[in-house]
């Protein structure tokens, strides 16, 4: 082709660096079958995770084959049992939803549908994690359409 | 809000956290043990500095997670601090200086557990899986 007049607008391929993102979670320390392999498992996974900033879980609505914990809990006791921030969870299929602002512990027997989790306001950042009686994760998915 | 239907499973903090040893401020969320049908306890202590936690051996006949994790919820691997915890009827001793699960399956003696460096704050935390 001879030198293109218009080429200039047709961009093959492209991409540009993503624009920078806010930090909104950092890794606590987890559990699951495989690190429990050294001495044979116990029908439990957890983790925590620091929220530092507002955001929406990623995990769609979902429930679980077996009981599950979700705790909220302050860095400190300084306040105590201010939480430091505030987070809406809904729960049940009717997406009924509640407002956490203080430490918090919401106990979720099997079948009981959960999310989305809004961490909407971090004041001061805080714990958030799972518990739940399985020993993975993924194994207790009862949406066969949702991949954890 | 309307009648709840969902708000029985939520447990909320409430009151003042306890103050054991020097150093260790603990509380643990109120309800029925065994909560929706699920039993547990979980105990968060908030510990400032070194201590005496628990002085001798125990075991029981549920689960048991020991987690130690640094009080930065954004630096939550740096612990900042050591612990000295006894395993097993030897009373094998295990130092642990990073963000730790300690898993204790049921009939394993664990305990005494000795707080004995403090660089900066840190969460230990104790879930339960039964009742006490």
């Amino acid at each position: 082709m001879a030198e293109s007049k218009y080429g200039k607008y047709v961009l093959r391929e492209p991409r540009s660096e993503p624009p920078p993102r806010r930090t909104t979670t950092a890794p606590g320390v987890s559990i699951s079958e495989a690190l429990m392999s050294g001495f044979g498992k116990i029908d439990c996974n957890f983790n925590f995770v620091g929220v530092l900033a507002p955001h929406v879980l990623a995990d769609p609505p979902h429930e679980h084959n077996c009981d599950e914990i979700l705790f909220f809990i302050p860095a400190d006791a300084e306040n105590w049992p201010e939480l430091g921030g505030e987070a809406e969870v809904a729960l049940g299929e009717e997406w009924e939803k509640h407002t956490i602002t203080t430490a918090a512990v919401i106990c979720l027997p099997k079948g009981v549908q959960h999310a989305p989790i809004f961490m909407k306001r971090v004041d001061k950042p805080f714990y958030f994690g799972h518990i739940l009686l399985a020993s993975s994760y993924g194994s207790s998915a009862i949406d066969a359409g949702v991949t954890f | 809000m309307a009648e709840s239907k969902y708000g029985k499973y939520i447990l909320k903090g409430a009151g003042k956290p306890e103050t054991g040893p020097a150093g260790v401020t603990s509380a643990v969320i109120e309800g029925l043990k065994d909560s929706a049908g699920i039993q547990h306890r979980l105990y968060w202590h908030y510990i400032s500095e070194p201590a005496a936690v628990v002085e001798e051996p125990r075991s029981h006949d549920y689960d048991e997670f020991l987690v130690f994790i640094g009080a930065n919820p954004a630096e939550a691997l740096d612990l900042g601090g050591e612990i000295e915890l006894s395993i097993g009827e030897e009373g094998e001793k295990q130092v642990i200086d990073t963000a730790s699960i300690v898993c204790v399956p049921k009939g394993l003696t664990h305990c005494p557990l000795n707080i004995t460096k403090v660089g900066k704050p840190f969460l230990f935390c104790n879930i339960t899986l039964g009742h006490e």
